[in-house]
Parts: structure tokens; C-alpha cells; sequence
């Protein structure tokens, strides 16, 4: 056959081809959201001005900047939702990282009530949990989708952003060593 | 029989070509043709129409960071509604289209923009739908131009393994069992009309829809205005050349005629030049005797003319005008060009800082001062010095319905005016205000957002002495005005300009624009007073300004002429 009929067809669906493997590639690999590289890491971390669960429940007006009580030490702040099921199964491992940094929650579009059952039933490894009930804050912290989980050093710079459950490799692997890291 | 069978074979081909050529561009732009789902709902959107469709501009350019695939503007997920209303927000917050993508860059990375950034990483992104194209038209072009003689021989006959055979069995049949001429009337019309209509199709797509990357404006649109903006600056230069053509006629009846020079050099400058206007501003410069103003022109032109070194005859120039009158802003900014140039930086800031203070913050000259000082700053290895410029009159307690206000408003410009036609004769300098009110009156009218255009004319009409049109100008200065702070200084000197009951009601109107915020405070109060007062309406006002008493230290010069005032409107 004339080549002049084979080239622009082969280039034609080696193109296709090429592009087909490469968005398999694509689908199929590593790519998922939580690998998404964020922007915020080296940088300071945003506030966080909410009304804190907890110490003003009657009156939600007393809005707190959250990262202020706990200047001058690492500490974790951590998205989550009653209603969200990875959020309750990285508790435990919040906790064990509790044990080492102070940890923040923030209550994403959660009411309190659900929110007292979600503690009573799973743990509390929060010092200190702001409500987030607009989704202003999370959008200010770059989150789409809790949980989502920000570990900040002493200095107040951003050094993990974990979009996603934090499973027990993921503790072991990425948080555990920048701690040990901060603890030095 | 041969040749019957190599035509079926492109002519089947063909048609699957273009079948798969319009798959792919309806692929490459369905973002834009299936744009209309909409997600958004009544409540998110924002009473200010231009306002929403700027909001829905910005949020098709978002990605729904959830579905990773939509925009926010058609995804119903939670977050793309939050980051919606964040948008609104954000526009309610005066921010600019380009701050809002720029702020959410920062949040969610790069990843949030829809439209990918054209950089090195996105080059192939860019550069592989005009690849596909290419290719798809050098695929055509190998299909219908006129295969060699030596392609029409059996060899194809035997090729068993042809796509027609295999997709369209009964075609091939039916057009196989045709004999005759290669070339019949029908393969000849699809030969030609198949191309163009997938060439018109792509390219109506294109136009119709634009780049996938520039948002929302179809191609078509855009050289319209490029090609209206190009036919704007085209009759501009148009004018400006006649204008200079009629000036150097006028000059040759009349040389000895100092505002006939002075236009000449007026319109040398406009089309830009330089040896003309230099000539024209030394002539004028000897016809008016060393009008202070004609000087510093004169010595900012030479400096242009040395491609932005001040020699020395422009800088003798300047100590001439500065001796006269350290306030002439342009000779003092070309001293402190002066002085940057010689390296003596100290005093250069010093000079710019000082004509800074004479001019507005907003004015055409403050954004070079600032970088100058800047740059200054900088080479001297020193922090950049804070720059106050002229500050608009607070709250103007008036005598009377006096001007003075409006040379508070803009000094220079008023200074430079009286300075430049006080040489000429009284009839003169009326003709010339004259002349200069109608053609600033046309320009404005095609650039009604022309500030100190407006400012001009407001000052041309008050030389005039006719403070009704100078009203209005002021009034048209004030939609102009990109501060509120600037807004409501004219609009007082409006007011204090005459008492015309039409003007009063612009300026009550432009009260009513001003923010809530500002609506409270006490210059905006006594403006409102003052709106009452001239309508008649005592009472109201005295109650304004009464109110304005109560929260001024009860002793101040103020107090005291707003009690003598609010006395007067009772009685």
C-alpha cells in the first residue's frame, strides 16, 4: 500500500494510542488526590479564627484564633466531621499524635450535638476544636475534602499536608519521622 | 472496474475520517458546548448582574477540586458551592478577577485553575490539539489529492484486508457493481464539498466559541474590539495630525501670536514631535517674556528630546522656574530627575518626595514618583521612604458659595492655567478656555472615565466664570473618581459651585452612591446638609450638621463656624 495512505493514519492512532496509555497510566497510578502537591507546605500556616467547641457551647459568638493557643510548639490540625467514616477510624492515630504535639480539630459543617456523640463514641484527642460550619476556614486551608490532616512546626510553617485517612503507614511513614525530626 | 474500486475505497475512507476528525473536535471544545449545565442556584447569585457574571466567569476557570473534571460553576458537590460563594465574596471584596484566581492558586496549588498556565511543563498540553489538527489535515490532503498513476494499479484490487470490506460490505457492494468513469459528478461534488465542511466547521467552532483558554470571549468578539480599539487610535492620530497641520498653518499667518505657538507645541507633542514641540515651546517661551509654565515644558521636552537625560539648558531652566515657583510641579520632578542622574540620590528623594506632595495619589505622575523614589531608595541603599502626597480638603466649612473650594481640589491645575494665559489678552485667553472647553468636551464624551479630563474642563468652565457647566463636570469628575475619599470633594465643590436645582440633584444622587461606611461620616453629613440647605430645605440641614456638632470637640475652629452656620438656617 502507498505510503502516503499508511503515515497520516499511523500517526493518527499512535497518537490515540500514546494518549489512551497515558490517561490509563494516569487513572491508574498514583495519581489520587491526596498526592496533589499543595501549595501551603513551606509556608505559614493560615489562621484559624472559629468559635471553639467546647469552652462556649451555649454561646458560639466567642470566636478564638485557634493557632494562637498553641504558639511556639508543633501542632497538628486535623478536618474532620461527625458524620465522615475515615475520620473515625484515624482517630486512634491522632491520638498517638496527640502524645506528641498538640492536636487541633476542626469541626467541618458538623453540629455539636453529633459532635459530642462522635467524641463520646470514638475519642477526643483534640486540644482544642473550632467549628467550621460555612466551609470558610477548610477553603482557607486549601482543603477539598476531609478528613485532611496539616502538621505545622513550631515556627507556625506548614511541613505535611495528608489529604485522606491517616492509616497506620501513613502515620508511620510520613508523620512519625518529620516529628521526630521537630522533637530534636 | 479498477479505478471504480480505488474511488469506493477513498470515498469510504473518507467518511470514517471525518466521522472521527469531528469526534475529535467536538472532544477538543466540549467544555465550551456542553458549557450550559447549569449547577448554580438562584440564592448563591449576586444581586449585581455585571458582578455575577464576572462570579460565573471566574468559576468556570476553577476546577471542582472533588470531581477533578468540572468547573465549580457546573458541579454540584459540596465544596465547588463553597468555593462559589468564596468567589462572590471575594468579588463583594473589590478583589480583581486575576487576585481571586490568584489567591485560590495559593490555597489549592496550580491544580485549582482550569485553564492550565502556558509554561514549560504545559507546552505539549498546548502545542498537541494544533498537532491533531495538522496531522487530521495532512490525513485529508493525502485522501483527496489526486492519487499517482501508479496507485490505480490491481495491486489494490487484492488488498482483501480493506476497511470497507470489513465496515461497510453492502456500500462497497453497491459501488462496486457501478462502472464507469472514476470521476461521475457525484465523487467529484463529496471530493471537494467534504473537506470544506469539516475545514468551515472547525473554523466556525473556533470563532464561534474561542480559544478553550481565553474564558467567554469568542475570538470574533475580541478582533472586534481589537480591530474598534486600532480604528480608535487610527482616527485619534488622524485628529491629532490635522490638529498639528491647522496649528502650523496658524503659526505661519500668525507668528508672532503666543497661543498660536503654544498650540503648535501643544500639538507637536500629540503626535509626538519632539523637534517641533521644542521649537514651538522656545518661540512661545520668548513670545510670553518666560511664562514660569512655558519654561518647565520647554524643559521637560528637551529632556525628552535627550532621551530622558535633563541637560543642562533644561536644567537652568528649572532653577529659573523652581526660583520663581518652588511649586511648579513639573520643573520640581525634573530636578529630582536631575539629581538621580548626577547620583546625588538624597536630594533626589527629597525633591520627589516634595512634588509628590503636590500632586494627588492617583494621578498619572504619582505611580512614577513612586517608583522613582523606589529606585532611589534602592541605590542608595536605604528603605523606601513613605510618600504622602496631596490630600483632598476634608470637611470645607464654606463662607459662601465661593470657588475657592475648587482650587482646593486640584491647586496645580489651576496655578498652571492661570499662569499659562496670563500673558495673553483677556479676549484671548477667552477664545483659547474656549476652544479647549469644546474640544475637551468631545474627547470626554468618548472617555467619560477620564478623571483629570473632567477636572480640566471643570477648571476650564470655572475660568469662564460659568460654574453651572463647571458643576456638572465636577459631578461627571466624581463618577470618574477612584476613590471615595476624591469622590467626595468634588461632589462638595459641586455643590459649592452655583445652586442650580438640576446640579443639586446629581449631587444628591452621586450622596447616594457613596458606601454605607462612608454615609455616616461627618464630611459626607455636612455635603448632605449643604444638599438641603441649598434646596431650601433648613430644617434637614440644620439637623445634619447638628448631628455633626455632637461628635466634634466642642470648642474647635469647626464647631464654632458649624454653629454660626446651623444659627444662620434657623433664623
Amino acid at each position: 500500500m502507498n505510503i502516503r495512505y499508511i503515515l497520516p493514519v499511523g500517526i493518527f492512532f499512535t497518537i490515540v494510542v500514546i494518549s489512551a496509555v497515558a490517561m490509563i497510566s494516569i487513572l491508574n497510578g498514583d495519581q489520587s488526590r491526596a498526592q496533589l502537591p499543595s501549595p501551603l507546605i513551606g509556608k505559614k500556616a493560615p489562621e484559624l479564627v472559629l468559635s471553639s467547641y467546647g469552652s462556649s457551647q451555649t454561646s458560639s459568638d466567642a470566636a478564638l484564633e485557634l493557632t494562637k493557643q498553641v504558639e511556639d510548639e508543633p501542632f497538628v490540625v486535623n478536618f474532620f466531621a461527625s458524620w465522615c467514616a475515615p475520620c473515625q477510624k484515624e482517630i486512634p492515630f491522632l491520638e498517638k499524635l496527640s502524645q506528641d504535639v498538640a492536636v487541633i480539630g476542626v469541626a467541618y459543617k458538623d453540629k455539636p450535638d453529633a459532635l459530642e456523640i462522635f467524641l463520646e463514641r470514638f475519642g477526643n484527642p483534640f486540644r482544642h476544636i473550632g467549628l467550621d460550619n460555612d466551609g470558610k476556614a477548610a477553603i482557607n486551608w486549601g482543603v477539598y475534602g476531609i478528613p485532611e490532616t496539616f502538621l505545622i512546626s513550631d515556627e507556625g510553617i506548614i511541613i505535611i499536608r495528608h489529604a485522606g485517612e491517616i492509616t497506620h503507614d501513613i502515620y508511620r511513614t510520613v508523620f512519625l519521622p518529620k516529628i521526630g525530626d521537630m522533637m530534636q | 472496474m479498477i479505478g471504480a474500486f480505488s474511488i469506493n475505497k477513498s470515498l469510504n475512507t473518507q467518511l470514517i475520517t471525518i466521522v472521527i476528525g469531528m469526534v475529535f473536535v467536538i472532544n477538543l471544545y466540549s467544555p465550551i458546548i456542553f458549557k450550559n449545565a447549569f449547577a448554580i442556584t438562584a440564592e448563591e447569585m449576586l444581586e449585581d448582574p455585571i458582578l455575577e457574571k464576572r462570579a460565573r466567569n471566574i468559576s468556570a476557570g476553577l476546577r471542582c477540586l472533588v470531581c477533578q473534571n468540572q468547573s465549580i460553576d457546573d458541579s454540584d458537590a459540596d465544596l465547588a458551592i463553597d468555593l462559589r460563594k468564596q468567589v462572590r465574596d471575594y468579588l463583594k471584596q473589590d478583589m480583581s478577577d486575576e487576585a481571586i484566581f490568584l489567591a485560590l492558586k495559593n490555597k489549592y496549588g496550580e491544580f485549582v485553575l482550569l485553564s492550565p498556565p502556558i509554561q514549560p511543563a504545559t507546552y505539549l498540553l498546548w502545542i498537541a490539539p494544533l498537532f491533531i489538527l495538522g496531522v487530521g489535515i495532512l490525513l485529508i490532503a493525502n485522501l483527496f489529492l489526486p492519487p499517482k498513476e501508479n496507485n490505480r494499479k490491481p495491486q489494490f484490487q487484492n488488498n482483501k484486508s480493506s476497511i470497507i470490506k470489513t465496515v461497510f460490505p453492502s456500500i462497497k457492494k453497491r459501488l462496486e457493481s457501478k462502472t464507469g468513469d472514476p470521476d461521475t459528478d457525484i465523487s467529484a461534488k463529496i471530493k471537494f464539498t467534504f473537506p470544506i465542511v469539516v475545514l468551515i466547521l472547525s473554523v466556525t467552532i473556533y470563532l464561534g466559541l474561542g480559544r478553550p483558554d481565553l474564558d467567554d470571549q469568542p475570538l470574533a468578539e475580541r478582533n472586534e474590539i481589537q480591530a474598534t480599539t486600532k480604528k480608535e487610535l487610527k482616527k485619534r492620530q488622524n485628529a491629532a495630525l490635522s490638529a498639528f497641520n491647522q496649528a502650523k498653518i496658524n503659526v505661519e499667518k500668525n507668528p508672532e501670536n503666543l497661543s498660536a505657538q503654544f498650540m503648535l507645541a501643544a500639538t507637536a507633542s500629540q503626535i509626538g514631535s519632539i523637534e517641533d514641540e521644542v521649537n514651538a515651546l522656545e518661540k512661545s517661551l520668548s513670545l510670553s517674556g518666560g511664562d514660569a509654565r512655558i519654561k518647565s515644558q520647554l524643559a521637560e521636552a528637551l529632556t525628552r528630546q535627550a532621551g530622558g537625560q535633563v541637560t543642562k539648558a533644561a536644567s537652568s531652566l528649572i532653577s529659573q522656574v523652581l526660583q520663581r515657583n518652588p511649586e511648579n510641579i513639573r520643573a520640581l520632578y525634573l530636578r529630582g530627575l536631575e539629581l538621580f542622574q548626577k547620583g546625588d540620590m538624597g536630594d533626589a528623594i527629597i525633591a520627589w518626595k516634595s512634588t509628590a506632595g503636590l500632586i494627588l495619589p492617583g494621578s498619572p505622575l504619582a505611580d512614577t514618583l513612586k517608583s522613582d523614589i523606589a529606585k532611589a531608595a534602592k541605590s542608595n541603599g536605604v528603605d523606601i521612604p513613605k510618600i504622602e502626597f496631596a490630600r483632598l480638603p476634608e470637611v470645607n466649612i464654606p463662607n459662601s458659595a465661593s470657588n475657592n473650594a475648587l482650587i482646593d481640589v486640584n491647586p496645580t491645575l489651576f496655578e498652571e492655567q492661570r499662569s499659562q494665559f496670563s500673558n495673553l489678552s483677556k479676549i484671548e485667553q477667552a477664545q483659547f478656555i474656549q476652544k479647549m472647553i469644546e474640544r475637551l468636551s468631545k474627547r470626554l464624551e468618548q472617555q467619560p472615565e477620564n478623571f483629570y479630563g473632567w477636572l480640566q474642563l471643570a477648571n476650564a468652565h470655572i475660568s469662564m466664570e460659568d460654574f453651572t457647566s463647571a458643576g456638572n463636570a465636577l459631578i461627571s469628575a466624581a463618577k470618574a473618581a477612584n476613590s471615595d475619599q476624591q469622590r467626595i470633594a468634588l461632589i462638595e465643590a459641586a455643590l459649592l459651585s452655583q445652586t442650580s436645582l438640576s446640579l443639586n440633584l446629581l449631587v444628591k444622587n452621586q450622596l447616594a452612591l457613596l458606601p454605607a461606611s462612608l454615609k455616616q461620616s461627618n464630611s459626607v453629613k455636612f455635603l448632605e446638609g449643604e444638599y438641603w440647605r441649598q434646596i431650601g430645605d433648613n430644617k434637614t440641614a440644620a439637623r445634619l450638621w447638628s448631628e455633626i456638632l455632637n461628635q466634634i470637640p466642642a470648642h474647635s475652629q469647626q464647631a464654632k463656624t458649624l454653629e454660626q452656620l446651623i444659627a444662620e438656617l434657623i433664623s
